[in-house]
């Protein structure tokens, strides 16, 4: 059975999804159609702030669904709501990545007698290419705001008005973030690109 | 060219890896069960309201059905929840005893024997008395009433609460008067204690009388006591009282002598009040404390009976009246009277006498025949009035 099947096998025995067919209620009928459109596009931005961490990937995934069966009778247009997405996922992203830093924190390692706890990377480790696995390494290093809000303007193109409208931070605070981002890059010896 | 490559770039290319990734299909399939648990669970709480009304809705025709067909079901419950009344298990009879039981008291009036919950204690009245049930004993709120209480286990005196302290009963039998906020008792035997107010303890020997009050103001005297300016000085004795002391005074003196002068100040003191109880007279006739004035008496070689037999006639007609043998009582004072006692003796029987052919006995030809013996015997006695009360009632003039 190749994936696509195995998919719709797995999605037929889902009672969300059985749902969907017929006399399932409208909000399940809803939820299920957004589930479907909008899972790839929230798993992927979670990968990529989760450095390819599926696991992680998948948590935030279901996290910001579970969000959305909780709102989902306040929200009005489903067509535009990829905006919603992206900024509910980023900021569970956010969030996440917030926490697992103070838990990597060395106090809070010694206090709970724990070791450092990188995340598993399997993908980053058959990454064939050194570099990328450099830039994946010098991505981690950044704290998870400058991280974020670096991503969003570099990669996604996003305005910093509209990334400090998505984080909750004024203009001038995701200004600063990128550039203390970008000056930590340029420390490590990369050239940042595309000014 | 590699070494030229920037920071974006890598990161592009890195980025671009993971753009092409989807959810796995074990993944897909765990968050949308995940899902539809958060639906139904969301779902819930709106399955909920809608049943309220219904709820609500059938409670209330309950409610209503319950109304037509059972009537105030609230009061019923009420009567339910509330507490059973300390006097619900309080024994009380008596062939002329009306009681009426309230939230708290028991109002007796008439000849009535009371029997607690425990045992061995009893409780008698003849008037109007008005108790309220207390843990482990009973609150004399107003009347008179005779007390026979034994041992309680492990020694638990029966209390019996006045105004101005705590009576602590030990295998006693006493007789106790309250009016509104002072009283005395008469100690008939046994031991026990006044527990005052303020801690302290009086202790009450058989044959005195104490007397109390919310004032504090306690005093004891054995009978006969300080002629009445003593007693008065505790505060002005109800008629009744005034009776009974006199009555005891009385038949320490000289029988013709005393009796004279008995008569006047009784006399005085009953025109204002009803005469004691039923077998208060008795009672005080009966105390230890009389056995002096027999001794008395015979010292003067008068033949009155010895104040033992005096105390065994009282003995007997309290225990034939709290049995409902009134024939059997009558015969008993009757017998006794044809015996040669002092004149304030004699008195007291025979209006005894004729008080159980009035009011037990209902024997209205024969008590007015004895009403009119007894007015002829004691011309101006201390119960005049009481008697011409009963003659009025029973019709005696009308015969």
């Amino acid at each position: 059975m190749n994936e696509a099947g195995e998919i719709h096998e797995l999605e037929s025995s889902s009672l969300l999804l059985v749902r969907e067919g017929a006399a399932a209620g409208a909000t399940a009928t809803r939820v299920a159609t957004l589930y479907r459109q909008h899972r790839d596009q929230v798993y992927r931005l979670a990968l990529r702030y989760g450095r390819g961490d599926r696991q992680w990937a998948e948590d935030v995934t279901q996290d910001v669904f579970v969000s959305l069966c909780k709102v989902v009778h306040q929200l009005e247009d489903d067509e535009g709501l990829k905006g919603w997405f992206y900024r509910v996922a980023t900021n569970r992203c956010l969030s996440r990545l917030r926490r697992e830093a103070v838990a990597n924190a060395p106090a809070v390692r010694w206090l709970l007698g724990r070791s450092a706890q990188v995340p598993e990377n399997p993908e980053a480790q058959a990454t064939e290419r050194r570099d990328l696995r450099r830039v994946d390494q010098m991505l981690a290093s950044l704290p998870p705001k400058q991280r974020i809000a670096f991503c969003m303007y570099r990669l996604d193109g996003k305005e910093q008005q509209e990334i400090g409208e998505i984080l909750g931070f004024s203009k001038s605070y995701v200004c600063k973030l990128i550039k203390r981002a970008e000056a930590t890059i340029r420390e490590a010896g990369w050239e940042v690109g595309n000014d | 060219m590699t070494e030229r490559r920037t920071f974006l770039d890598e990161l592009r290319e890195l980025d671009g890896a993971t753009q092409a990734e989807q959810l796995r299909p074990g993944a897909v399939h765990r968050i949308a069960r995940r899902l539809d648990a958060e639906l139904l669970q969301a779902e819930l709480p709106s399955r909920r309201r809608t049943w309220i009304p219904m709820l609500s809705f059938a409670a209330g025709a309950a409610l209503v059905l319950a109304v037509f067909a059972f009537g105030e079901p609230e009061v019923a419950t009420e009567r339910q929840a509330a507490p059973e009344p300390m006097h619900a298990s309080w024994q009380v009879g008596g062939d002329n005893c009306h009681v009426t039981r309230g939230e708290v008291e028991l109002v007796l009036d008439g000849s009535c024997r009371v029997d607690p919950p425990r045992a061995g204690v009893v409780i008698e009245s003849r008037a109007t008395t008005r108790l309220r049930p207390v843990e482990g004993g009973v609150e004399l709120i107003d009347g008179t009433a005779l007390f026979e209480a034994m041992s309680g286990p492990e020694g638990v005196p029966w209390r019996v609460e006045v105004p101005g302290g705590v009576l602590e009963l030990f295998a006693t039998r006493l007789s106790v008067m309250v009016v509104e906020d002072h009283g005395h008792l008469d100690l008939l035997e046994g031991t026990m204690r006044f527990v005052a107010d303020d801690g302290r303890v009086h202790a009450v020997e058989p044959g005195q009388r104490f007397r109390f009050g919310a004032d504090g103001v306690v005093a004891a005297w054995i009978e006969p006591g300080p002629a009445g300016s003593a007693e008065l000085e505790l505060g002005a004795p109800t008629a009744s009282e005034a009776g009974l002391d006199a009555s005891v005074a009385a038949s320490d003196a000289d029988v013709d002598a005393s009796a004279a002068a008995s008569d006047g100040s009784v006399s005085a003191a009953s025109s204002e009040q009803p005469a004691l109880a039923a077998g208060e007279r008795l009672a005080a006739l009966g105390r230890p404390s009389t056995e002096g004035k027999g001794t008395r008496g015979r010292g003067r070689g008068e033949a009155t009976p010895s104040s033992e037999e005096l105390r065994r006639v009282v003995d007997q007609v309290a225990e034939l009246r709290a049995q409902r043998q009134y024939q059997a009582a009558v015969s008993l004072l009757r017998d006794a009277l044809r015996q040669r006692w002092d004149r304030r003796t004699r008195e007291v029987l025979s209006y005894e006498l004729g008080t159980i052919l009035s009011t037990q006995l209902h024997d209205a030809a024969v008590a007015c025949g004895h009403w009119g013996t007894h007015r002829e015997q004691f011309p101006s006695g201390r119960y005049a009035r009481a008697i011409a009360r009963a003659e009025d009632r029973l019709g005696c003039k009308e015969r």
